[in-house]
């Protein structure tokens, strides 16, 4: 039988699951809330992240924890670029936006396959089947690390735009561009910026992601659809939507698993979506709420 | 009066410009001749759709190494019908309705006239109906799900589809299981409960199904059986259901990445298990590299032992190697061998005539790499002998089953793949 126990382990993997998902969906919600960009190449920034991860632990065997400044500061820097050359000169036209980052999408899987070929690649810590027991349920050490890394990443991007000027200004761009002009914010800074930070937090997603799970240069793909479930569910432009959208989805697949049958948990995942688009298309924290 | 104020009729750029039309005019031209003309006389072309991108992309660079080397290895002999082959592989991104515009673009637009199966059931499902609406041969090599071999089909023949184990690679692990006082230490504790898992897909379906079956004739209690989807990426919540339930052992029909997945998150979950069998996964190298210790113990399939001498085994392993730096995995002799099956049937039966080739297929035995093929009118090999049983053990996949061929004896209970 099941039992208490079961569900509170799968409970449990719901939550480190969730957390995974919370930190994927973060910048391309924040994204589209400051600058009414959806970013489809989120998911290819991602893996490109895990890839760099991956690169650093097989070839210079650096710890894919210690190796997160170093994935962060690649996917800050392209983030930059991409926004600050590609996206700045077509910033009105949304159909331009979306279609270049469709464009970006393409180049990265490309070029991922070019660079590290098709094949499924994954990181064995030393440490990665540690984990403490009690009562019977078992709670791994890397994922307990990963969802702490995670709970501070969303913490400090919260702090960041409630209490900073720059976080201020990411505000005031995104309720109103032309006002934030007015007062003086130079708002093509200011969207390179967030661009290049919302990227560098997906670099963070996927070094911590394949440290768990298995990436390949096609996987870009599915993290985007993941990261537009949790923000549907959340709500667009919002950390806590993030959050709570990533751990509502982590946990009604866990439940839908372990109750219903893994067949159907990604049927569960998608029927919760579009219960939510029914009764509320914003999502639980939508745009403008933070 | 002069017009021009050029001395030249034409000027140096112009008569530049001309040079270079000229030139790419002639190699157009003979391009056009060596391919169009002179070509289709010359070589026949063979078409295959294959997962380079995808869910099977691991298997599909396998299959593409081997189609080729066979391929190159046919041409520096007599070819086809004394003709060079000419192998055109696209990609099917592993999914059935790519894989059916691709075959289709490889019969109309490329001339195919003989076909290579790609990877996995429902891709090859696509395929075959492809191959039966146009009268086209197609040999196939990764492809058990026994719905092929029910739907009338004229033209597809599955060289690893064997008559008693049709769908299912786990069926000779049951009965392996169920011979448990030959080979099992003595005082050790017997398997009665097991749990199946296995893909949402046609193959995981069937082979489950099969098993399920298997089971209950071999009087073991199913306590658990499941599909999960071949995009998973978490199996705790199947791990909390499997270690409720309690099983001695686990039947996982699956692919390499879900394998990769599945392995590290039973150590991950901390799972014990007496006896673990995977699909795929423990025959491969790169898997048990990937994933270390955590590998060690598991039992998986052993088709291809190395006492197999026939159809020029061990030159296919000589050449493999020299050109690889490695030596073939069973992938690779699935590959090679349909590329035997095709070429031999082709060359015997003296015409690309469907029907002809189809003659030879059911009326003589071929012998490839890894098998013997005669097929049956449905399409699936006759002398297929299935699957024998192995265990990674220190880094590698040693035959441990049947007694006759074994390599070592195998290790149970299997001790925690954490510690």
């Amino acid at each position: 039988m099941l039992g208490v126990q079961g569900l509170l382990q799968a409970l449990i993997g719901g939550i480190l699951e969730g957390g995974t998902y919370a930190i994927i969906a973060l910048g391309l919600s924040l994204i589209f809330g400051v600058m009414d960009i959806v970013n489809l190449a989120h998911g290819e920034l991602m893996m490109i992240g895990s890839y760099v991860t991956y690169w650093l632990f097989t070839l210079c065997g650096i710890d894919p924890f210690l190796s997160i400044p170093a994935s962060m500061s690649v996917l800050f820097l392209t983030g930059w670029g991409i926004q600050k050359f590609a996206l700045n000169p077509i910033m009105d036209d949304p159909m331009m936006t979306l279609l270049s980052t469709y464009g970006f999408a393409i180049l990265l899987e490309n070029l991922a396959l070019t660079l590290w070929t098709a094949d499924y690649r994954m990181i064995a810590t030393p440490y990665s089947t540690q984990a403490l027991e009690i009562g019977g349920i078992v709670i791994n050490l890397q994922r307990l690390a990963i969802i702490s890394i995670v709970a501070v990443v969303m913490l400090g991007f919260h702090v960041l735009l409630r209490k900073t000027r720059f976080g201020k200004a990411m505000r005031a761009c995104a309720q109103d561009r032309e006002a934030a002009l007015l007062m003086g914010i130079n708002y093509k800074k200011i969207s390179c910026l967030t661009f290049a930070l919302c990227t560098a937090i997906a670099g963070i997603a996927g070094a911590l992601y394949v440290t768990t799970h298995y990436i390949t240069p096609l996987s870009g793909g599915l993290f985007t659809l993941k990261a537009f479930s949790v923000v549907v569910l959340g709500g667009m432009g919002s950390v806590v939507g993030a959050t709570v959208g990533g751990f509502l989805l982590g946990i009604s697949e866990a439940l839908a698993s372990l109750y219903i049958s893994t067949t159907y948990k990604d049927m569960i995942g998608f029927l919760l979506l579009l219960v939510m688009l029914i009764i509320k298309p914003s999502g639980l924290f939508g745009k403008k709420t933070w | 009066m002069r017009i021009c104020c050029s001395k030249e009729a034409v000027t140096k750029v112009q008569a530049a410009i001309i040079i270079v039309i000229i030139v790419a005019a002639a190699v157009g031209g003979g391009l056009y001749y060596y391919y169009y003309v002179q070509g289709p006389a010359a070589e026949i072309v063979v078409g295959a759709s294959l997962p380079l991108t995808g869910d099977l992309s691991q298997e599909g660079s396998y299959f593409k190494r081997s189609y080729e080397l066979a391929v190159e290895y046919y041409n520096n002999r007599s070819g086809m019908l004394g003709k060079r082959i000419k192998l055109i592989i696209e990609d099917d991104h592993s999914d059935p309705s790519t894989t059916t515009t691709v075959y289709e673009k490889l019969i109309t637009q490329y001339g195919a006239r003989v076909l290579l199966g790609p990877v996995g059931s429902s891709c090859t499902f696509s395929a075959a109906a492809v191959a039966e609406k146009h009268k086209v041969i197609i040999i196939s090599s990764y492809a058990a799900s026994e719905k092929l071999y029910t739907q009338g089909w004229k033209y597809h023949f599955g060289v690893i589809a064997c008559p008693l184990f049709s769908a299912s690679w786990s069926a000779p692990f049951l009965y392996f299981l169920a011979n448990f006082s030959k080979w099992a230490p003595e005082g050790a504790p017997p398997v009665e409960k097991i749990a199946i898992i296995g893909l949402n897909n046609p193959f995981g379906k069937d082979a489950v199904e099969r098993d399920l079956n298997i089971s209950e004739q071999l009087g073991f209690e199913v306590v658990l059986s499941e599909y999960y989807s071949p995009d998973i990426t978490d199996f705790t919540p199947l791990l909390t259901k499997i270690k409720a339930a309690n099983p001695d052992a686990l039947i996982a029909v699956n692919y390499y990445h879900d394998s990769l997945l599945l392995a590290r998150q039973i150590a991950e979950q901390r799972v014990s298990l007496k006896a673990i069998w995977m699909g795929t996964g423990p025959d491969m190298p790169e898997w048990i590299e990937e994933l270390g210790s955590l590998a060690e113990n598991y039992f998986g399939c052993v088709t291809w032992p190395k006492t197999w001498k026939l159809g020029g085994a061990d030159e296919f392993r000589s050449i493999f190697k020299k050109r690889f730096g490695e030596d073939p995995t069973l992938y690779d002799a699935w590959a090679f061998g349909a590329v035997q099956v095709l070429v031999e049937a082709v060359n015997r039966a003296g015409s690309l005539d469907a029907d002809a080739i189809r003659n030879v297929l059911l009326t003589q035995e071929i012998e490839t790499v890894h098998c013997k093929a005669k097929f049956a009118p449905e399409g699936y090999n006759t002398l297929y002998y299935g699957t024998l049983i192995g265990q990674v053990q220190n880094g590698t996949l040693v035959a441990v089953w049947p007694p006759d061929i074994k390599e070592a004896d195998p290790i149970y209970p299997m001790p925690p793949p954490w510690e």
